[in-house]
């Protein structure tokens, strides 16, 4: 039994020691060091928070898709501290999501600020 | 510099950690210090911070305050050295030059260390961006603070951002923006490196824990075992909260086992609190935490018959859980919004869904796919684990008495009892919620789990010691 326990000991060791390799062998890559797609972005919104932050506001109104994804929440976490906030008709300023680097189409009711030329444009809302 | 200064935010908390765990536990080898010092020192240092955020809402009072408490700590228990270190070797020793066990598992071991070392600078690399909750809820959060001249909890709060989890507690956010503030820059490669040392901290608590309490030969496989779960090493860096929470749970239950071994001195439940506390402040889960505690050791205490030390178990813990549990109530009674599960659990809907038979097919059957498939191995360790434990428990000496595996044991069940409750009651799509959190709870009390197993198969060491 003691011999048995032994192997046993051994064999679980041996697993341990494959599935360690197999964590290496699959998270091995070249290179390192590569900047990843958030911090690129966060590069290049970097003036749209200034102007953001400039308006003296909090909370600012957002449009985006038809549907809340993780773009949304990655589009907060670069823009903060000012609040998205999703479809509010209350807020003066509203940010617009447009994905692409289209020339920006005023939504009904919304006037131009600034297209920042990252896929998001500032409108203000007509009174 | 950033490094540097990040390096430097974690100096004040290391040095009141080792301070606290000496005091409270005078005769802890050193390296069970290293880990838990550093659990203790940035929890006390996040717990202030959130607590302080919490009261004033503001960046600036929250980074002073918990920085005067960190060096006022150190300070304190500096000058009234009282107790002398009095460092004790690991109870079980195998014999001189080692059992063939020992070195067959410590060789494992250490080639099992070295090749998961490697792998965890790739895994690092690759995770700087943090997974989905990093970005859409644990460093946003954190950002909230670090960037917000005003208000910051307030903002945090907000009723349109109810999909980043506003009522749960601040204590990641929390630590993570005190890093940011130190090194002047709010790189989620900070966050990383938090989890990092998260994830080497549960590790070392876990394997010194067994040390301790089963011997070399059990610590040394079960460094293996743990080391290489894809699914925890991957996790650690993916700047979650559920590390931290293994972390602190993990610590909790360590510190009853080694107490209830009898073969310390010091103030270990109060010890254990401390971590309790920090669980609790960590995530919403973590709350029910300390409670499944308490109930263990009342049952523990019922059992045993020990009423006057189990009590002052009792006191000593609830002592320790104070911090962490005033820094939640002040979240939850002056900021959080109700949580969505707790908010809609009433006990109608609760014994309506306890009757609904289909609500709990489908748990029970997330439970087993997921039982089969955690971890995310190559190869499933599982079947030899269960057959190890069977040949153990055969060849152990009969009147072998160990006391130690009663705790992890109830918190397990508590735990997952609690967690499985949640699923009965919640207002979300059931196959959504278990798809999307299951994995994560156990991977919370895997640790636990692990230092359970070992505590209930015998070790050589043991057996040739009784």
């Amino acid at each position: 039994m003691k011999i048995l326990r032994t192997i046993l000991m051994a064999t679980l060791v041996l697993v341990s020691l494959t599935n360690a390799a197999q964590i290496l062998w699959s998270s091995y890559h070249r290179p390192l060091l590569e900047h990843h797609a958030l911090w690129r972005r966060e590069v290049s919104v970097l003036h749209t928070r200034e102007v953001l932050n400039g308006l003296g506001v909090s909370r600012i109104g957002y449009v985006a898709g038809p549907f809340l994804d993780f773009s949304d929440f990655e589009n907060q976490f670069l823009l903060t501290p000012v609040i998205l906030r999703r479809n509010s008709p209350d807020e003066s300023f509203v940010l617009v999501y447009f994905r692409d680097n289209d020339p920006p189409v005023p939504p009904p009711g919304l006037t131009l600020v600034e297209d920042f030329h990252n896929g998001f444009a500032l409108f203000r809302r007509i009174p | 510099m950033s490094a540097v200064l990040f390096g430097l935010s974690c100096l004040a908390p290391m040095v009141a950690g080792w301070l606290i765990v000496t005091r409270l536990w005078p005769d802890v080898p050193r390296t069970f210090r290293l880990g838990l010092s550093w659990m203790a020192g940035i929890g006390i240092g996040g717990t202030v911070y959130f607590a302080t955020l919490s009261l004033w809402d503001s960046r600036t009072i929250s980074l002073v305050f918990s920085e005067t408490v960190l060096v006022g700590v150190s300070a304190i228990l500096w000058i009234r050295k009282g107790t002398r270190t009095i460092e004790q070797p690991y109870a079980i020793s195998a014999p001189a030059g080692g059992t063939l066990e020992t070195k067959i598992t410590g060789f494992g071991f250490v080639l099992t260390a070295l090749i998961v070392a490697g792998a965890f600078v790739f895994i690092f690399d690759s995770s700087t961006q943090g997974g989905w909750d990093a970005t859409a809820m644990w460093n946003l959060k954190a950002r909230f603070i670090a960037r917000s001249d005003s208000s910051p909890v307030a903002r945090i709060v907000d009723s349109y951002l109810g999909d980043t989890h506003p009522d749960y507690p601040l204590l990641l956010p929390s630590i993570i923006a005190r890093s940011w503030q130190y090194a002047g820059v709010e790189s989620t490669t900070i966050s990383e490196v938090i989890g990092g040392l998260f994830t080497f901290s549960t590790f070392l608590v876990t394997f010194c824990a067994i040390r301790l309490l089963s011997g070399r030969t059990h610590a040394f496989l079960l460094g293996c075992i743990l080391l290489s779960t894809p699914f925890f090493l991957r996790h650690g860096v993916s700047q979650y909260a559920d590390i931290e929470l293994a972390c602190f749970i993990t610590a909790t239950v360590s510190m009853f086992c080694i107490s209830d071994c009898g073969k310390h001195s010091g103030h270990l439940p109060l010890l254990a609190g401390l971590f309790a506390g920090f669980a609790a402040c960590t995530k919403n889960e973590g709350i029910l935490f300390p409670l499944v505690v308490v109930c263990a050791r009342i049952l523990l205490m019922l059992i045993r018959r020990n009423y006057k030390d189990g009590m002052r178990e009792i006191v000593q813990f609830g002592v320790g859980v104070l911090p962490g549990l005033m820094a939640l109530l002040l979240f939850k009674v002056l900021h959080a919004p109700p949580s969505e599960i707790v908010n809609e659990a009433t006990l109608g809907l609760w014994l309506s869904r306890m009757q609904n038979g289909a609500q709990h097919f489908t748990i029970w059957k997330y439970v087993f796919r997921e039982i089969r498939s955690f971890g995310s191995w190559w190869l499933y360790p599982m079947p030899f684990m269960i057959l190890y434990l069977i040949v153990s428990r055969i060849t152990a000496p009969p009147r072998m008495s160990k006391t130690a595996w009663a705790m992890p044991a109830l918190v397990l069940l508590g735990m997952m009892a609690a967690d499985y409750m949640v699923y009965v009651i919640t207002p979300i799509d059931l196959q959504w919620h278990l798809q999307t959190s299951l994995s994560r709870l156990m991977l919370q009390l895997w640790p636990t789990a692990l230092v359970f197993y070992f505590l209930i198969a015998p070790s050589g060491e043991q057996m040739n010691a009784s």
